[in-house]
C-alpha cells in the first residue's frame, strides 16, 4: 500500500514538479506505471472473492485501468465492485439461469445391463439371491409407487435379512408419513378455517387422504377400518354445505369406502347419486362391475366388463376384463 | 462446549472413550451404558473425546460427567465453516505419498474381500499431520490430488456428472483430517476405547497408530449396518443417470460410494482394535462379516443392576394387569407409531387398556407431535399417556407389561430394566430380543418365555401378543418369573463390568505396539490377538457363568 501511495505521489510531484534533467512525460508515465502496478495489485485483493478471477486478466485489467486514470482509476472499479456485491441490482434475467446441454455420456452404457429391472421383483422375494443384489433391487423399488409394490415390501418386514426389512420399512413409513403429514395439517387447518367452502375442501381433501392410505396398502386390520370411517366420515362432511351435494366425485370417494368395506348395496346408491350429478356412467363401470361382483351376480359382471370400449381400458383393467369375457 | 460442568482438563488418562453423538449430549441406550460403565470403574481415570456433527445439535448435557472423568472435549465435523471459502493456489502434491494414498484406496475397493488395509493406513497417518506429506492442503489443492480425483473417475464413477463426483469425495474425506488434527492434539491414554465404528472408531485407529496404545472397539448397535440402511434410504444423494445410461437394478454410484466410505473407516477401526466387543451373537457374526477378525471378537452383554430394580417388586399392586408401557426415547427409530396402533388395536377387545409412552420427546419434536397427532386421530385420548422423562423406580411398579416396538435394537436396557422389576415383555424380533424374551443356550429356553416377539410393523401381532399376555394371569406370572431368573443369571451388572475390568487392566499393563521387537516396524496386528490370550466367546450365558 506505501508503494502505490508513494509512487502516486511521486507521480503528481513529477507533473508540478519536473525534473529538469529528464523529459516529464516519460518521468511521470514511468512512475504512474509503478504507481498503477503496485494500486492493481492491492485493489484486486480488496476485490470481493467472484471479481478476483481470472487472477491475471484482472489484475492486467486494473493496472491499465489505473494507468490511465490516475489516483481514482482503481479507487472507481473498487467502489463499483463493491457496490455490486451490497446492493446487488434486481434483474428479471437472473430469475433464468442458463444450464449446459445435455450431454449423452456414451461410457456408461458399457455399465449398463437393460430389462433387469423386471427381474426385480423375483430377486426380492428370492431368499437364495446375494443380499447385496436383493439389496439394489429393494432400492429400486423405492422409486415405483406404493400401491403396486406395497404388498411386496410388507412380506419383506419378515425377511431373514435385517437390511431388507429395515429399508422395506423405511419405504412403507416414507410413503405413509408424506400422506400424514398432509393430513396432519389438513386437520390443523379445519381447526382454524372459519367458512364454509374451505371447509368443504379441507373435509374433501381430508376424505381423499385417508382413502389414499388405504389405496396404496398402508393401513392394514382394525386400522385400516378406522381409516376407512374417517374417510367416510370427512366426505359426508363435505357434502354437507349445501353447494356441495352436487360435487359427483366426493360421491364417488363414498363408492370407494362402501365397496372397501364390502357394503355393495350402500356403494350402488351413492353411485347412482354420482351418475345422478353427471359423473361419466363409462368411468362407473368397472366400480358397477365389483358391486355386482360382490352381490355375487356374475352375469352382470361379464355384461358391464363388456361394455367398457377396448380403448378406455387401463393395463392392469385388462386381464381381468379379458377374464370375464 | 456449552456447559461449565463439562470443562475437564488433565494432562494424561487411564482410559479415553471416543463418543459419537452419545453420552453426555443424548439420553439413550449407549449414554446409560457409557455412564454406567465410567461409574463402575472409580479409580480409573477416564477421558472422553466427543464427536458430533455440528455444535448446535448438541446444546446441553444430558449427563453430569462423574468424577473420574479427568479430561473431556467436543468436536464437531460439520461446523459452520463453509469449504473453499478462501481462495487457494496450486500446490505440486508429494509424489510418494499419493502413491501410497492409491495403494490404499485400491486396498479398501477389496475391503468386502477381507483386504487387510492396516498396515498401509499405519504407514499413512503420519502423513496426515500438519506438517505431513499428505495433510489437509494436499488434499484440497495438490494438482495430485486432481489428477487422483479426476483418474478414479474415469475408471470407476458411473454417474454422468464429474461435479457431484468431485464435490462428494471432498466432502467424504474432510473429517478425516479434523479427526488426524484431534489425534495429534490429545492427551496421551493407557487405552484408547470406541464405543463405535465410524468417525469415532476413526479417530481410534489413528490414535492406535500414533501412539501404539491398544485399542477396543465396543459396539451396540452396528454403526456401518446402520448407516448403510440411513444411506440407501436416503433422498438427498444424487443419481444424475440418464434413461439410457441408467441400469435400474444398480444402487447408484454416490450411494455405493458413502456405503463403501463407511464400511472402509469401520474395517480401519477392527484392523487397528486389540479387543472387538458386540453385545450379542448376531452383532458379533456381523462384524466378522464386516470385516473384524474373529479372533479378536468377543461378546460382552449389556447387565443391570438387579438388585436395586428387584426392591421395586415389593411395591407392585396385585391387580389384573392392563397398562403397557413403552419405555424409551421417542424417535422413528422406535416405531412408536406401531405401539399406538397396537394399543388402539387392542382397546377394541380390552377398552380398560392403557398405552403409556415414558421417554424424552425433545430428540425429534416433529415425530413427537406425529405420534400425538395419530393417538388423537384414532380417537385414543382414554387408553392413550405421553409421560415424557420419568424415573424408572417410580414408573416401574406401575407398569404391568413393557412394549418395544423397535425396528432396531441391539439389547435393549428397558427390556432387563422390566424383567428385573417383575414386567414381562413384549418386543420386535430386533437384536437381541428374541434371546432375551426366550433364551440363548439351552439352560437360558429351559426358564421358558419371558413375554413374546413378533414381527417388526405389525400392530395387528403385536396387539395380539399384548391381549394374550394381559388376558392370562397364569402366563403373565410364568413370564415374570422366566424374566426375573433370566436377568439374575445372565444380565447381571457384574456380568458385563468383570469382563472390561480384565481387559483394561491387561491392555492398560501391555506394552506399546512399537516397543515390542518385530513389531516395533509394524504396528499391525497379525494373526492371533494381541497378547495371543483373546478368545472368542459366543454364548452369553457362558460369559455369565
Amino acid at each position: 500500500m506505501a508503494v502505490a501511495v508513494i509512487a502516486q505521489i511521486l507521480a503528481g510531484l513529477s507533473i508540478v514538479r519536473p525534473v529538469a534533467v529528464l523529459d516529464g512525460f516519460t518521468v511521470f508515465a514511468g512512475l504512474q506505471l509503478l504507481a498503477a502496478f503496485a494500486q492493481a495489485w492491492l485493489i484486486q485483493r480488496m476485490l470481493p472473492a467472484r471479481y478476483r478471477e481470472p487472477r491475471f486478466w484482472v489484475w492486467l485489467f486494473l493496472w491499465v485501468f489505473c494507468t490511465l486514470i490516475p489516483v481514482i482509476g482503481g479507487l472507481i472499479v473498487l467502489i463499483a465492485c463493491l457496490w455490486e456485491k451490497y446492493f446487488p441490482a434486481r434483474r428479471d434475467s437472473e430469475l433464468l439461469a442458463s444450464v449446459s446441454r445435455p450431454e449423452f455420456v456414451t461410457y456408461l452404457m458399457s455399465h449398463v445391463s437393460h430389462g433387469s429391472g423386471a427381474r426385480l421383483q423375483a430377486r426380492l422375494a428370492n431368499t437364495q439371491v446375494p443380499t447385496v443384489d436383493r439389496l439394489s433391487a429393494l432400492v429400486a423399488i423405492q422409486t415405483m409407487p406404493t400401491r403396486t409394490t406395497g404388498t411386496l415390501l410388507r412380506e419383506l418386514l419378515a425377511d431373514p435379512i435385517e437390511d431388507i426389512r429395515l429399508i422395506a420399512y423405511g419405504a412403507l413409513d416414507q410413503a405413509e408419513n408424506e400422506i400424514m403429514q398432509k393430513i396432519y395439517q389438513a386437520i390443523k387447518a379445519l381447526e382454524l378455517c372459519d367458512n364454509d367452502t374451505e371447509r368443504h375442501e379441507l373435509n374433501r381433501r381430508l376424505a381423499e387422504l385417508h382413502f389414499e392410505l388405504v389405496y396404496q396398502n398402508l393401513v392394514q386390520g382394525a386400522v385400516y377400518k378406522h381409516t376407512l370411517e374417517q374417510a367416510d366420515r370427512y366426505a359426508h362432511a363435505a357434502l354437507a354445505a349445501s353447494f356441495s351435494a352436487q360435487d359427483a366425485a366426493l360421491w364417488l370417494i363414498r363408492v370407494r369406502v362402501a365397496l372397501a368395506n364390502a357394503q355393495p348395496e350402500l356403494a350402488a346408491r351413492y353411485m347412482e347419486q354420482a351418475q345422478k350429478l353427471g359423473f361419466p356412467s363409462e368411468r362407473l363401470l368397472p366400480w358397477l362391475a365389483e358391486v355386482a361382483f360382490l352381490k355375487r351376480d356374475y352375469s352382470r359382471v361379464s355384461e358391464l366388463l363388456g361394455s367398457l370400449g377396448s380403448a378406455a381400458l387401463l393395463p392392469t383393467l385388462k386381464p381381468a376384463v379379458e377374464y370375464w369375457l | 462446549m456449552t456447559n461449565s460442568s463439562l470443562i475437564r482438563r488433565a494432562a494424561d488418562a487411564d482410559v479415553c472413550l471416543l463418543l459419537e453423538g452419545t453420552f453426555p449430549y443424548v439420553r439413550g441406550g449407549v449414554s446409560s451404558w457409557v455412564n454406567e460403565m465410567i461409574r463402575a470403574y472409580p479409580a480409573t481415570r477416564f477421558a472422553i473425546v466427543f464427536i458430533g456433527s455440528s455444535a448446535d445439535d448438541y446444546t446441553g448435557a444430558a449427563y453430569t460427567l462423574p468424577d473420574n472423568v479427568v479430561h473431556f472435549e467436543a468436536h464437531y465435523l460439520y461446523g459452520a465453516v463453509q469449504a473453499d471459502t478462501s481462495s487457494a493456489r496450486e500446490i505440486a502434491g508429494d509424489a510418494a505419498a499419493f502413491a501410497k494414498s492409491a495403494e490404499l484406496h485400491q486396498a479398501l475397493r477389496e475391503v468386502r474381500n477381507g483386504v487387510d488395509a492396516g498396515a498401509l493406513m499405519a504407514e499413512l497417518i503420519p502423513m496426515l499431520g500438519a506438517q505431513g506429506e499428505l495433510n489437509e492442503k494436499q488434499f484440497m489443492t495438490s494438482r495430485r490430488a486432481w489428477d487422483f480425483i479426476v483418474e478414479q473417475y474415469e475408471k470407476y464413477c458411473t454417474d454422468p456428472s464429474f461435479t457431484d463426483y468431485f464435490w462428494t469425495v471432498r466432502i467424504m474425506h474432510k473429517p478425516l483430517w479434523q479427526l488426524a488434527r484431534v489425534a495429534e492434539d490429545l492427551i496421551p491414554a493407557r487405552v484408547y476405547h470406541t464405543v463405535s465404528t465410524g468417525y469415532a472408531g476413526f479417530l481410534g485407529a489413528l490414535l492406535h497408530y500414533r501412539t501404539g496404545r491398544p485399542l477396543i472397539v465396543s459396539e451396540h448397535g452396528i454403526y456401518t449396518k446402520e448407516r448403510k440402511i440411513d444411506l440407501l434410504q436416503s433422498r438427498w444423494i444424487r443419481d444424475n443417470r440418464g434413461a439410457f445410461e441408467r441400469d435400474i437394478s444398480r444402487v447408484s454410484y454416490f450411494r455405493e460410494l458413502w456405503v463403501r466410505f463407511f464400511e472402509a473407516i469401520g474395517k480401519l477401526a477392527y484392523d487397528a482394535a486389540d479387543e472387538i466387543v458386540a453385545l450379542y451373537e448376531g452383532n458379533r457374526l456381523r462384524q466378522i462379516a464386516d470385516g473384524a477378525p474373529a479372533a479378536r471378537t468377543q461378546n460382552i452383554p449389556n447387565g443391570i443392576d438387579v438388585e436395586s430394580f428387584s426392591v421395586l417388586l415389593k411395591h407392585r399392586q396385585k391387580r389384573a394387569p392392563r397398562v403397557v408401557a413403552l419405555v424409551g426415547r421417542v424417535v422413528p427409530i422406535k416405531d412408536i407409531k406401531t405401539f399406538i396402533r397396537a394399543i388402539f388395536i387392542a382397546s377394541r377387545s380390552m377398552p380398560d387398556i392403557e398405552g403409556w409412552i415414558v421417554g424424552p420427546e425433545e430428540e425429534n419434536p416433529a415425530y413427537a407431535l406425529e405420534c400425538r397427532a395419530l393417538a388423537e386421530n384414532l380417537g385414543l385420548s382414554a387408553n392413550f399417556k405421553f409421560l415424557g422423562f420419568q424415573r424408572v423406580d417410580e414408573v416401574l411398579p406401575k407398569i404391568d407389561l413393557i412394549a418395544l416396538t423397535s425396528i432396531s435394537e441391539a439389547l435393549p436396557l428397558a427390556v432387563l430394566e422390566g424383567f428385573a422389576s417383575g414386567i414381562p415383555a413384549v418386543t420386535t424380533d430386533v437384536g437381541s430380543c428374541r434371546q432375551l424374551i426366550e433364551g440363548f443356550s439351552d439352560e437360558d429356553r429351559a426358564l421358558g418365555s419371558a413375554g413374546a416377539v413378533v414381527q417388526i410393523a405389525n400392530p395387528a401381532a403385536f396387539a395380539q401378543a399384548l391381549l394374550s399376555l394381559l388376558g392370562d394371569e397364569t402366563r403373565w406370572y410364568a413370564a415374570q418369573r422366566t424374566g426375573l431368573e433370566r436377568v439374575r443369571r445372565y444380565y447381571a451388572k457384574e456380568h458385563m463390568i468383570e469382563p472390561y475390568r480384565i481387559i483394561y487392566e491387561r491392555l492398560s499393563a501391555a506394552p506399546d505396539r512399537r516397543a515390542r521387537g518385530a513389531a516395533a516396524r509394524c504396528p499391525v496386528h497379525h494373526g492371533q490377538g494381541t497378547s495371543g490370550d483373546s478368545v472368542t466367546r459366543t454364548d452369553p450365558s457362558l460369559e455369565a457363568q
